[in-house]
């Protein structure tokens, strides 16, 4: 327990670290998320194939490989940030191919009456997708939004191998040093992830059920 | 909405449009990927001896071994997570609190952690309390508390999916709730009714098979034979008009449409519950029983008459 007590200051570090990673990645990958997915459902085929084709490759590349791409290929092209920028750029190339996948299914749980109306009133694609289709959508696909930021928030771990000194970091430093309190340490990591998690867990499963009875 | 509703047919021009586009649009892709490679051989990323590696016989070993310890690691906690998943969520769909909460928090707790951490807590956190593991059960470990955890919620959603017609159905040919919880032979109701009655007869169909089934029952082995249910086909005496041999297995259609009584029979005391374990019966009904409403029949069975059959 002393080990935890000891080193909150190292703790809050961490998680501060992690918090900041996980809103940064959250913000950047729910934009470019959004943006893929109205690419997925252009007029134009060749975008429509390049969001295809972005979503699977990424979708089934583990998150480790997307890091390994960040930190050692990046720097090759003279392309210099810190790990923590590197970090960022990862989780959110991964997680914008989950978050186009929920907006797009938001997109497609629309009422198609909606985007006959909003064509019939001589809106461009651009104009009803913006005005009338995505508003819908995005609200319908808040909770499943949420997960993905869920499981965004615990990839961020991953970031741990790669430099960037976040909770799991923190974790692994502070269980090396104190070999006779490995347990409550872990534990004190565990507790930060899941003041994250949780909560947002369940306010996931409140509007869920909330638009359960909206429908 | 379908994507089509979106938009129109592009017209020639927006044609010409598109493939203009995608051509720029290709060239400056291209551009970016040849200053890329440029960079990269610049730094002489590509120097045939980098590569050579890849071509020694102890490399390809090595990854080999990777490749097949990955493998091993993703089946066996492949298979380990599911068994825990389904033990999961049938213990947070449990009606005790005792069992449905704590396995509850459990889900919730694993499932709000990162993997990696998990890891780190079976690698870093079982040594000391003195059990040693190796890197490979770590990760075995680990995959399984937080995969079990994910594939608990997955089961416990299917489950909850199913229209409740579904369990009406099951529990009015007298399944219970657990499958090894030894139904007897009631359905919803029917043990106060075999029972002398003490409640008015609310299922008169039952209430006049009581009788028979009585008598099936004495006809009947007390104890089912081997796998719970009796091979031996079933008399049975009102099937909606179908009047015949039922055997282990046969495809048994139920509607609960028609069911007069509560849609949950009333739980059991204890001494009956035990009684009726006593007694024996149906012990294998599973879950995919009830999905594909494939029931076993068993002796002494009754069917409400409201319920069709066919075989």
């Amino acid at each position: 327990m002393d080990a935890v007590v000891d080193n909150l200051d190292a703790y809050r570090q961490g998680f501060l670290t992690t918090l900041a990673l996980t809103v940064l990645a959250s913000a950047l990958a729910l934009a470019l998320g959004t943006l893929l997915a109205a690419i997925r459902v252009s007029p134009v085929p060749t975008l429509r194939g390049a969001g295809t084709a972005y979503v699977e490759i990424v979708r089934n590349t583990p998150l480790t490989v997307v890091f390994f791409f960040a930190v050692f290929v990046l720097p090759q092209l003279d392309i210099g940030l810190s790990f923590f920028a590197f970090a960022v750029i990862a989780v959110t190339v991964y997680h914008a191919a989950f978050f186009c996948e929920a907006v797009r299914s938001g997109i497609n749980a629309v009422g198609v009456g909606q985007a006959e109306a909003a064509r019939s009133i001589g809106l461009t694609f651009t104009q009803s997708l913006r005005l009338v289709i995505l508003p819908q959508a995005l609200r319908t696909v808040v909770p499943p939004l949420i997960n993905v930021m869920i499981a965004l928030t615990k990839n961020t771990s991953i970031a741990a191998a790669f430099g960037v000194v976040e909770l799991t970091a923190i974790g692994t430093r502070l269980a090396n040093a104190n070999g006779d309190a490995v347990i409550a340490v872990l534990a004190g990591v565990a507790v930060c992830y899941l003041v994250l998690t949780l909560p947002s867990g369940w306010l996931a499963g409140r509007l869920e059920r909330r638009v359960a009875v909206a429908r | 909405v379908s994507e089509a509703v979106l938009y129109d047919a592009v017209g020639p021009r927006g044609r010409r449009r598109i493939v203009a586009g995608s051509v720029v649009g290709l060239l400056v892709i291209a551009a970016i990927l040849a200053v890329a490679l440029a960079r990269m051989a610049a730094k002489g990323a590509f120097e045939a001896d980098l590569w050579r590696l890849l071509t020694r016989a102890d490399v390809q070993r090595l990854l080999a071994r990777g490749l097949a310890a990955t493998l091993r690691a993703a089946l066996l906690a492949m298979a380990l997570s599911m068994a825990v998943g389904a033990l999961l969520a049938v213990g947070r769909l449990s009606r005790r609190r005792w069992l449905a909460r704590p396995v509850g928090a459990w889900v919730e707790l694993f499932r709000g952690l990162p993997l990696l951490l998990l890891i780190l807590f079976v690698f870093l956190g079982l040594p000391a309390v003195g059990v040693t593991v190796s890197t490979f059960w770590a990760l075995v470990g680990g995959l399984t508390l937080y995969n079990g955890a994910v594939l608990g919620e997955i089961f416990r959603a299917g489950i909850l999916s199913l229209p409740v017609g579904q369990t009406e159905a099951a529990y009015a040919i007298g399944l219970r709730r657990r499958p090894g919880a030894a139904p007897g032979a009631a359905p919803p109701g029917g043990a106060a009714d075999a029972a002398g009655s003490r409640q008015p007869a609310r299922h008169p169909p039952q209430g006049h098979v009581a009788g028979v089934r009585d008598r099936l029952r004495r006809a009947a082995p007390q104890r089912p034979q081997r796998g719970g249910v009796p091979r031996r086909p079933v008399l049975h005496p009102d099937l909606h008009g179908h009047r015949g041999r039922l055997h282990r297995g046969q495809r048994v259609a139920v509607f609960a449409g028609s069911l007069a009584g509560p849609p949950h029979p009333a739980p059991l005391r204890p001494r009956r519950a035990a009684q009726r374990r006593r007694r024996g019966g149906l012990r294998h009904a599973t879950l995919s029983h009830l999905w594909n409403m494939e029931v076993p029949i068993w002796e002494g069975q009754v069917i409400p008459s409201g319920f069709a059959m066919f075989a």
